[in-house]
């Protein structure tokens, strides 16, 4: 009896798994990707009945068993991801990565960035930003004025002359 | 007070006297060297009082540490033995208490959880960052100060002081690229980069001075800026060429009595 699984068509033993068909309405097909109750074969041998099969054991699925070499992969889930309601209302934030990238488009801000992060947490003017960075005094103007507005560097007036640091 | 007048009366006393005083030293011989090892080449005494809070918080930390191990090592071993080892654990307790790398958050120690929050920055971090911010304001205010003076000496503009500064710069950075060819031309090659670039001309100057400040020290920068204010006043007018506002052509009249042939 085909109990929702097609009946392979062809007599080659490589089709291991067979293709699922859905029951009636797909949403209420509660029963997709699961084993078999009963410790049924999926599979529709030719012969069909395939636990008479001379020297093929059925995988022993018990907890605590070692996996066997030649057992097929059981179906269902792959992944060992935590689901729940416990992980959705206490889910802890794991950043692996940076949230948001700086948003630098040129090189020269970069280069000015390293001058600031380099020298620590003081200030240092223009003038000061451009003879350590090896860049020209109007590229280092504007890759500072870059860097002010997008919130990567702080302009502070110190004496009449703005000076940058960290923010 | 009590320890001045007390201590010195016997051997012991003595001992335990120039024991805190080496203790003392060692640490703000450190102190000195860390500062120093911030600002770079600037001057400490120019620095403010970073730096003399920097010395004093080290001193008082190697006076604090001789009064808490010295005395009971030599009250342990008594003798020039146990003042001797009492200062050497002193001096390395106050280097590894000093050294650490979070403070102790003090302003939250009442709430729950301070200990757990961000790291603090010990004292001596906050000194050593007050020092080296204090002596990059400083180098900076100092350059333009002295390029200040040296334009108002030599009576000219930003931009007739700029070719007459940028000689004896160049062979102050020449000088002290020391010999690789690879180091003098990127050196001359960043110099030459700034003086042509279309920044203000003071804009210019200051970073041509700061490069030669970073290289050749405050001699270099004071040299150059006396040589080119020398120039400067020598090859070009006292008081620049004063133009009407709007007329580019001085030489060809007013506007309105100049047509297409002229």
């Amino acid at each position: 009896m085909n109990r929702g699984f097609a009946v392979s068509q062809s007599p080659s033993p490589a089709v291991s798994r067979p293709l699922p068909v859905h029951r009636g309405v797909p949403e209420q097909d509660t029963r997709r990707g699961r084993p078999r109750r009963g410790g049924g074969a999926p599979t529709a041998t030719p012969d069909g009945d395939p636990a008479a099969r001379p020297g093929v054991a059925p995988p022993d699925r018990r907890r605590g068993s070692a996996p066997q070499p030649d057992a097929p992969r059981p179906p269902g889930r792959r992944s060992r991801r935590p689901r729940g309601r416990h992980v959705r209302e206490q889910r802890l934030v794991r950043v692996g990565a940076a949230l948001a990238a700086p948003d630098l488009e040129v090189v020269d801000d970069v280069l000015v960035l390293q001058v600031l992060r380099r020298h620590g947490t003081g200030d240092l003017d223009a003038a000061q930003v451009s003879a350590r960075s090896a860049l020209p005094p109007s590229v280092v103007a504007s890759a500072l004025d870059r860097l002010v507005r997008g919130g990567l560097a702080r302009d502070l007036l110190v004496d009449g002359r703005v000076r940058y640091g960290l923010p | 007070m009590i320890a001045l007048t007390v201590l010195p009366q016997t051997a012991a006393g003595q001992q335990a006297m120039a024991g805190a005083a080496a203790v003392v030293a060692v640490r703000m011989a450190v102190a000195a060297a860390d500062a120093r090892a911030c600002t770079g080449r600037w001057p400490l005494h120019r620095c403010g009082g970073a730096a003399a809070g920097l010395l004093a918080h080290d001193a008082l930390a190697g006076l604090v540490a001789a009064a808490a191990v010295l005395l009971p090592m030599q009250r342990l071993l008594p003798g020039p033995l146990g003042t001797a080892l009492g200062a050497v654990l002193a001096v390395a307790g106050t280097g590894w208490w000093l050294g650490r790398r979070q403070g102790l958050p003090l302003a939250g120690l009442g709430r729950a959880g301070a200990l757990a929050r961000d790291p603090v920055p010990t004292v001596r971090d906050r000194l050593l960052t007050a020092v080296r911010q204090a002596a990059t304001r400083d180098a900076s205010r100092w350059i333009a100060a002295r390029l200040d003076g040296s334009r108002r000496r030599a009576s000219v503009t930003d931009d007739q002081l700029l070719p007459a500064v940028w000689a004896p710069a160049r062979i102050r950075l020449r000088t002290a690229a020391g010999l690789g060819r690879t180091e003098v031309a990127l050196i001359l090659q960043q110099a030459q980069g700034i003086v042509e670039d279309g920044a203000p001309a003071r804009e210019r100057l200051l970073t041509l001075l700061h490069l030669v400040l970073d290289r050749a020290g405050r001699r270099g920068v004071r040299s150059a800026l006396d040589q080119g204010g020398r120039v400067a006043s020598r090859h070009a007018p006292a008081v620049p060429v004063w133009t009407p506002p709007g007329d580019a052509f001085p030489t060809l009249g007013p506007p309105e009595h100049r047509t297409l042939r002229s």
